[in-house]
């Protein structure tokens, strides 16, 4: 007997069950203690959206480093998409601050009870998390003008690696930090 | 995908530099408001204030606003400029990979914390600030 499922089966049903689970980290805290749960859990799930589209637009980069045909066009669509997300996210973030810095807040009492946690990861995250939005959009608009010049080996190509690499990474950070401050005290 | 007409490499330098100057935007403006609180905060305040909230923002929403204005005017001028030309983009590409990694290094509180200072905590000092 031939196999039941092919290659592509298995890679829909393991992406589902991973996107399903990892947006259950956000939407688990509508159960959660969160005084301001709107925004903090729409917050959470455009950042943990935003991460899983960053790695679909990752992984589209090694095709389009070596020269598949339609791979550019597929990556500049997907990667607009999440330059969306990125700023919805951000909007969203923006949306939260004032609950996170507000009298009473989470930034109050790690002030005074864990003061690193703020001035450290924070202090850190809140401006990391900025830099995907125009890494990803520089990405985006040399895939769309330098297309013809999409080589393998390419120096443009290299380039818009270096940028959607560099997205990635400060997605991630922010991610991260995001959830180790909502574990370590809740908005 | 052909283009009847090539573009210049000096695009790619001028969204190098413009994406690069905009991040460091962010990370000035922020040492600026913790090195001189009382004179920055007015201003990022000013300037952050089309953003909703602001008020309860603060003067991240003027770091937001600056990093979002030197991006975008420096990507403009730049594209008009050094994007008319054609550059070598080995050093481009390598300058902006390390100021990218160095404002990563910078920004990163307990460097810039312990070149300038650590803030005063709550409950370290009698009736201290926040």
């Amino acid at each position: 007997m031939r196999s039941l499922f092919n290659a592509r089966d298995f890679a829909i049903t393991q992406a589902s069950a991973a996107a399903l689970l990892f947006f259950s980290i956000p939407l688990l805290n509508i159960i959660g203690l969160s005084n301001h749960k709107l925004e903090s859990v729409l917050h959470g799930l455009g950042a943990t959206i935003t991460v899983i589209m960053s790695c679909q637009v990752i992984h589209l980069v090694y095709p389009m480093l070596r020269g598949k045909n339609g791979a550019a066009a597929k990556l500049e669509w997907v990667l607009w998409l999440t330059n969306l997300m990125v700023l919805i996210t951000i909007v969203l973030g923006n949306w939260l601050y004032p609950a996170y810095r507000g009298v009473d807040g989470a930034q109050q009492w790690l002030m005074y009870h864990k003061p690193e946690v703020h001035l450290i990861i924070m202090e850190y995250k809140e401006f990391v998390s900025l830099y995907p939005l125009p890494l990803g959009i520089a990405a985006a608009f040399l895939l769309r003008r330098f297309r013809y010049a999409l080589e393998p080996g390419s120096a443009v190509s290299g380039i818009i690696a270096l940028l959607i690499t560099l997205f990635w990474i400060c997605l991630l950070i922010g991610l991260a930090f995001g959830i180790g401050l909502a574990k370590l005290k809740m908005v | 995908m052909r283009e009847d007409k090539q573009r210049k490499t000096g695009e790619i330098a001028a969204v190098l530099l413009s994406v690069w100057l905009g991040i460091a935007a962010i990370t000035v403006s922020h040492l600026w408001s913790y090195y001189n609180p009382i004179r920055a905060n007015q201003v990022l305040l000013k300037l952050g204030s089309w953003i909703p909230s602001w008020w309860g923002i603060g003067p991240y929403t003027g770091k937001e606003t600056i990093g979002l204005v030197v991006w975008l005017a420096t990507w403009a001028i730049f594209h008009w400029t050094i994007g008319r030309k054609d550059v070598n983009l080995k050093p481009w590409t390598i300058g902006f990979a390390i100021a990218f990694i160095a404002n990563m290094i910078i920004i990163w509180p307990t460097v810039y914390h312990s070149i300038l200072w650590w803030p005063a905590l709550p409950n370290t000092l009698p009736g201290g600030e926040g």
